[in-house]
C-alpha cells in the first residue's frame, strides 16, 4: 500500500476550509485565517513539490492512485500525475498562498480564504483527475467555491446580484456542456466503464460514430471556449477582473481547465474528430487574441479590466499553441500556462495594492504614484513585461515555440497573434505609464502625513516570489520543456496519426 | 590557454561585466537600499570600464595575423524536438568595430552623468537602466542568431523607453516614453515574424559567412516572395529603432529624456541599431532588389524630411534629433545601393561627432546666455534659429511643411490612431449593454465620457431596483458620482489607520450622499 500523496495534496486545503471558521473580532480573524490557511497551503506546497520531484515521469503511464483503493476498494475516484501536469501543481498553490497572502485584511475573511482554498483542492482534482468523472467533479469543483463566494456577496449587498448573475451565465456555460459529453460518452462508449484508463494518457480512443464524436467535441470545444474566455463567451473574464476577488480571479484564469480538457480528454478520446476541430479552435483563439488586444488599448478608464482584456488575449495563445498540435505548440502552450499564471497574478496583486490604497481602479484618478510606491511600480512593471514576454521570462520562450508552431501549421495565424502580443505590451505600458507616472493625483497628492504606503512586507515578498518564479523559469526554460518533453512527443503524435 | 578561448572569455567578459553591474543596481534598487552616488557610479563605470576593455582585446586578436571571423557557441539555451535554441557569440569585422564603440561611449554617457545628475533622485536608476541598455546593446552586436538579437533588441528598447520617462513626475516625458515603447514594439514584430519565417525558408535564422574571404556574418539569402517578406519584416524592425520613416515621429519627443542617455541612445548608439541590423542582413537584401529600393526610399525620404525639420527648431537638442535621423536616412540609402563600408564608417564617425554634439548642448545654451548676457543687446543679433527671417529665399509652403513635420502626426492620429480607439470604444459600449441585459439592469447605460467631456467609462445604475426609477439627466450623474463615491471608498483597514485619512475627504465634490 503505497502513502495516498495525491489524495492528501487535494484534500489537504479543502480539509482546512472546512474547519475555518468565523470570528466576531474582524481583525483578529484577518490574522487567525490568514495564519492557518497560510500554513495549510505551505503544507500543501511540500506535498506538490514531494509530487513533482518524487515522480519519475518517462514515456510511460503514471501511477494511479484509487482514493479508497488503498484501502481495499478498486474504486472511486482515481487520480494521477502525468508530466504535463506536473509543473501545474505548484503553480496552483502558489496561487491560493498568493490569495491568501495577498488579500487585504478587510477582504480577509474566512469565508473569503475558505473559497480560495476550496478553489485550490477542486483545481487540484481537476489537474489529477485519472478518469472523466473526476475531471467532471473537479471541473465543478473548481468553478463552485467562486459561485458560492459570489452568491453570499449578493445576499449581503444587493448591487452584487448582477455580477453572480454574469457569473451564473457564464459558469454553466462553462460547465453544462461538459456535463453532456461526459453523460454522452458514458452512453455511447462501448468501454465506458473503463473511460478513466482512455483519458488521462493518450493511449486509446473511444469507438464511436464520427457523427457522435463531432457532437461531443462540440460540446467539448464550447466548455473549453467559455471556460478560458474566448469569443463570444468571453464577457466574464474582464468583468471578473474588474469587479471579482483577484484571488480568486487569479486561480480561475490561473487554472487552465479548458486546455486540460482538451489536453487530457478531447485530444486522447476524439483524435480523429480533434484534427478537425482545431481549425475552428485556432479561429477562435485568434479572434480572442485581436479583439482582447483592442479592447485593452482602446483606453479603458479601469486598470484591472484593462488588465482582464490583456489576460484574455495572451491565455488565447495557449489555445493557439494546443491547436498546432506539434510539439512545439504543444510545449509553448504548457509553458505558456506556468508563465501566464504567474504574470497575470502578479499584474492583479500589484494593482490590487494599489487599489487598495487608493481606493480607486479609475486610471484618470490614478497617476504619479511612483514617487510613494517605486517598488510597487517597479514590480508591476516586471510582471506586465513578463506577461508579455519580455526575454527573460517564461513569456518570452513560450511566446517563441508558440509562433514557431504557427506558423509551420498554420502562417495566417502567426501575424495576428504577434499583433496581439505587440499591443496587450503597449496597453500595459500606457496602464503603467497612467497608474505610476505624471503628477501625483488624488490620495497621491495629499498634504501631510504620507497619504499613500510603499508595499509592507507580505505584500513585497508575494511580487518577489511571483516574479522570481517568472524569472527562474524564463532562464532555464530546459527544465519546465525537458521534463514534459516525452509526454509532448506522445500527445503530439497521438494527435497527428490518423 | 588558445586564442579562441582567450576570445570567448573576452567577448563574454564584455556583455558580462555591465550585466552584472545591472544585476547589482537592480539589487539595490528593488531593495530599496539607499547607497552613495559614488558607489553606484563606480559599478557603473568600473564595468563598463572593463567591458571596453574586454571589447579591445577581442580587437587585438583580431589584429593578429592568424584571426578568422569565427562563431563562438557557449550553451544550449533550449531544445523542443528539432529546434534548439543555442547561444553564441560572434567574432567578425561588424562585431569588433561595434564593441568597443558601445561600450565606449555607454562609458562616457555614465562618466557624464555622475556630475550632470548630481543629487537627482534617479541617479540609481538611471544607472540601471544604462547598465540594462549596455548589456542588450553589446547582446546585440555579439549576437550569432536573429532570435537571439531580438532579445538585447527588447532590452536595449525597454530601457530606451523608461529613460525617455526618467522624469517620472512630469506628464511630457512619460507620454513620449509611451510613445517610443509603441513604435518600438509595433516595429520589433517585424523582427519576431522574421524570426520564424527564416527558419522556415532556410531552417535557421543564424547569421553565417555567405562565402570566402567573407569577413561579416550575415542572414542566408533567401529568394523570391518570402526573401522579400522578410527583408520588408527586418526593414520594419529597422526603421524602428533608428527612427525613419513612417515611424520616426518618436525621435525628437525622446529628447524629453535626461542628456546623457539622449546622447548615448539618439545620437551615439541605439538609433544606429537599424542600421546595424541592415548590415547584418546584407545579404538577403541582394537577394531582393525591391527590398533595397524600399531601403533606399525610406532612408532618402526620411533624410528630406528630417533635414527640412531640422532647420525649424526652436531648440538645440530637437535640431539634434532631426540632424540624427537625416544622417541615419543617409546610411540606409548607403546600404541600398551596398555600400556597407561606407555605411560602417558613417555610422561610427557620426556616432561619435552626434554624442558629443549633445553632452555639448547644454553647455552650449549657457554660453551662449553668457555671451547675450556679457554683450548687453551691443553685439550683432541673429535671429532666433526657428525665425523664418533665416529662411528667407526659401519657399513659405516648406517652412510650414516643416515646421508641422509634414503633418505626419496628424495623419498617423487621424489615419491610424483614432479608428483604432473609435472602434474600441464601441466594442466597450457594446460589452457593457451585453453585460447589462445579463444583469438585468433595464436603465441605459450611462456615457459618463460623454456627459463629463473626460473619456470613454459607463457607469451603471447602483442596483437593478434604482435603474428602473425613471431617471433624469441631472439624477443619472448623481447616480454615476454615488456608484463612483461608492466603489471608491471602501479601504482596508489597513490603509485607513495607516493614514488616519477621514473617509469624508474622499467623496466626490456634489455628491447627493
Amino acid at each position: 500500500m503505497s502513502f495516498p500523496t495525491l489524495t492528501l495534496l487535494i484534500a489537504l486545503p479543502a480539509l482546512t476550509a472546512v474547519f475555518l471558521r468565523d470570528s466576531e473580532r474582524k481583525r483578529l480573524e484577518s490574522a487567525r485565517v490568514r495564519g492557518i490557511a497560510a500554513g495549510a497551503l505551505t503544507l500543501t506546497l511540500l506535498l506538490a513539490l514531494a509530487v513533482v520531484f518524487g515522480s519519475d515521469q518517462g514515456s510511460g503511464p503514471p501511477a494511479v492512485e484509487f482514493v479508497g483503493g488503498w484501502a481495499g476498494l478498486r474504486a472511486g475516484p482515481r487520480l494521477a500525475v502525468d508530466a504535463i501536469v506536473l509543473p501545474l501543481l505548484p503553480v496552483t498553490v502558489v496561487l491560493a498562498m498568493a490569495g491568501i497572502l495577498g488579500t487585504s485584511r478587510r477582504e480577509s475573511t474566512a469565508r473569503h480564504a475558505r473559497a480560495v482554498l476550496a478553489t485550490c483542492s477542486g483545481t487540484l482534482l481537476l489537474q489529477c483527475a485519472a478518469d472523466l468523472d473526476t475531471f467532471v467533479v473537479g471541473w465543478f469543483a473548481s468553478l463552485l467555491p467562486s459561485w458560492f463566494h459570489a452568491r453570499a456577496n449578493a445576499l449581503e449587498d444587493p448591487r452584487e446580484r448582477g455580477p453572480l448573475r454574469i457569473l451564473t451565465v457564464y459558469l454553466g456555460l462553462a460547465s453544462l456542456p461538459l456535463s453532456l459529453a461526459a453523460i454522452s460518452l458514458h452512453v455511447t462508449s462501448a468501454s465506458g466503464a473503463e473511460l478513466g484508463s482512455v483519458v488521462l494518457h493518450a493511449q486509446r480512443s473511444v469507438t464511436l460514430a464520427p457523427r457522435t464524436q463531432e457532437w461531443i467535441l462540440l460540446l467539448l470545444g464550447v466548455t473549453a471556449l467559455a471556460r478560458k474566455g474566448m469569443v463570444p463567451l468571453h464577457s466574464w473574464v474582464p468583468h471578473l477582473a474588474e469587479r471579482g476577488s483577484v484571488a480568486l480571479t487569479t486561480q480561475l484564469l490561473g487554472a487552465h481547465a479548458g486546455v486540460l480538457l482538451l489536453l487530457r480528454v478531447a485530444i486522447p478520446l476524439l483524435p480523429d474528430a480533434s484534427r478537425s476541430v482545431m481549425a475552428l479552435i485556432t479561429g477562435a483563439a485568434v479572434v480572442s487574441a485581436s479583439y482582447g488586444a483592442l479592447m485593452a488599448l482602446g483606453q479603458q478608464r479601469s486598470l484591472r479590466r484593462c488588465l482582464g482584456w490583456v489576460a484574455m488575449s495572451q491565455s488565447s495563445l495557449i489555445l493557439v499553441g494546443v491547436a498546432t498540435m506539434n510539439e512545439q505548440g504543444l510545449a509553448g502552450a504548457l509553458l505558456q500556462c506556468v508563465g501566464f499564471s504567474l504574470a497575470f497574478a502578479g499584474v492583479m496583486w500589484a494593482a490590487h495594492f494599489v487599489e487598495v490604497r487608493t481606493g480607486t481602479m479609475d486610471l484618470k484618478r490614478l497617476g504619479g504614484l511612483v514617487g510613494r510606491m517605486p517598488l510597487a511600480s517597479g514590480l508591476f512593471f516586471l510582471a506586465a513585461a513578463a506577461l508579455v514576454g519580455l526575454p527573460g521570462s517564461i513569456g518570452f520562450v513560450a511566446d517563441e515555440l508558440l509562433v514557431h508552431a504557427a506558423l509551420a501549421t498554420r502562417p495566417w495565424v502567426a501575424i495576428p497573434v504577434l499583433l496581439a502580443t505587440g499591443l496587450n505590451a503597449i496597453s500595459l505600458y500606457r496602464a503603467y505609464t497612467a497608474t505610476f507616472l505624471g503628477r501625483p493625483k488624488g490620495r497621491a497628492r495629499l498634504a501631510g502625513p504620507l497619504p499613500v504606503k510603499e508595499l509592507v512586507g507580505r505584500e513585497r515578498w508575494l511580487l518577489m516570489a511571483l516574479l522570481a518564479l517568472m524569472v527562474v523559469g524564463g532562464v532555464a526554460p530546459s527544465v519546465l520543456l525537458g521534463a514534459r518533453a516525452a509526454a509532448v512527443t506522445a500527445l503530439s503524435a497521438a494527435a497527428s496519426t490518423p | 590557454m588558445s586564442q579562441l578561448e582567450v576570445l570567448r572569455l573576452a567577448s563574454c567578459g564584455a556583455i558580462g561585466a555591465p550585466l552584472l553591474a545591472t544585476a547589482i543596481l537592480g539589487l539595490l534598487l528593488f531593495t530599496g537600499q539607499r547607497r552613495s552616488e559614488r558607489l553606484v557610479s563606480g559599478i557603473a563605470q568600473g564595468a563598463l570600464l572593463a567591458s571596453f576593455a574586454a571589447s579591445l582585446v577581442c580587437v587585438l586578436i583580431a589584429l593578429g595575423p592568424e584571426w578568422t571571423p569565427r562563431r563562438m557557441p557557449l550553451v544550449e539555451w533550449f531544445r523542443v524536438g528539432d529546434m534548439a535554441y543555442e547561444l553564441a557569440l560572434l567574432s567578425d569585422r561588424l562585431t569588433l568595430v561595434m564593441m568597443p564603440l558601445v561600450s565606449g561611449l555607454t562609458l562616457l554617457a555614465t562618466h557624464f552623468s555622475r556630475d550632470y545628475l548630481h543629487r537627482d533622485p534617479g541617479f540609481l536608476r538611471f544607472h540601471f537602466l544604462v547598465g540594462l541598455f549596455a548589456t542588450g546593446m553589446l547582446w546585440v552586436v555579439a549576437s550569432a542568431s536573429l532570435e537571439q538579437l531580438f532579445v538585447g533588441w527588447e532590452l536595449v528598447g525597454v530601457s530606451s523607453a523608461l529613460l525617455v520617462g526618467y522624469f517620472q513626475e512630469r506628464r511630457a516625458p512619460s507620454q513620449a516614453g509611451a510613445r517610443v515603447f509603441t513604435t518600438y514594439r509595433l516595429c520589433d514584430l517585424g523582427i519576431l515574424l522574421a524570426v520564424p519565417a527564416l527558419h522556415h525558408a532556410v531552417g535557421s535564422a543564424e547569421f553565417v559567412l555567405s562565402g570566402e574571404g567573407a569577413s561579416v556574418h550575415r542572414l542566408s539569402a533567401v529568394g523570391g516572395v518570402t526573401g522579400l517578406a522578410i527583408a520588408l519584416a527586418l526593414l520594419l524592425g529597422a526603421i524602428g529603432k533608428s527612427a525613419q520613416l513612417p515611424a520616426g515621429g518618436w525621435l525628437p519627443r525622446a529628447m524629453e529624456g535626461p542628456t546623457p542617455s539622449s546622447a548615448l541612445f539618439y545620437g551615439g548608439v541605439s538609433v544606429h541599431a537599424g542600421v546595424f541590423l541592415l548590415l547584418r542582413a546584407g545579404t538577403l537584401l541582394e537577394a531582393s532588389p525591391l527590398a533595397r529600393l524600399l531601403v533606399g526610399l525610406c532612408g532618402l525620404t526620411t533624410a528630406v524630411y528630417a533635414g527640412l525639420a531640422a532647420r525649424v527648431q526652436s531648440d538645440a537638442k530637437g535640431t539634434l534629433a532631426f540632424a540624427t535621423m537625416a544622417q541615419v536616412g543617409v546610411m540606409f540609402v548607403e546600404i541600398a545601393v551596398g555600400l556597407e563600408t561606407l555605411a560602417l564608417v558613417h555610422l561610427v564617425s557620426h556616432a561619435v561627432l552626434r554624442i558629443y554634439q549633445l553632452f555639448r548642448a547644454p553647455s552650449a545654451l549657457s554660453d551662449a546666455r553668457a555671451i547675450e548676457a556679457a554683450l548687453a543687446n551691443v553685439g550683432p543679433q541673429s535671429a532666433p534659429l526657428a525665425s523664418p527671417a533665416r529662411h528667407r529665399g526659401a519657399p513659405r509652403y516648406l517652412y510650414r511643411i516643416a515646421l508641422d513635420r509634414t503633418f505626419l502626426d496628424t495623419v498617423q492620429n487621424n489615419w491610424l490612431l483614432q479608428p483604432v480607439f473609435s472602434a474600441a470604444r464601441w466594442f466597450e459600449a457594446w460589452e457593457r449593454r451585453w453585460l447589462g441585459r445579463i444583469e438585468g439592469a433595464a436603465a441605459p447605460l450611462v456615457f459618463r465620457g460623454d456627459q463629463e467631456g473626460e473619456g470613454s467609462a459607463l457607469a451603471r445604475p447602483a442596483s437593478g431596483r434604482e435603474a428602473l426609477q425613471p431617471l433624469g439627466a441631472d439624477s443619472v450623474r448623481a447616480e454615476v458620482l454615488r456608484t463612483e463615491v461608492l466603489r471608491a471608498e471602501p479601504l482596508s483597514t489597513e490603509a485607513l489607520s495607516a493614514e488616519s485619512l477621514p473617509v469624508e475627504s474622499l467623496r466626490v465634490p456634489g455628491s447627493h450622499r
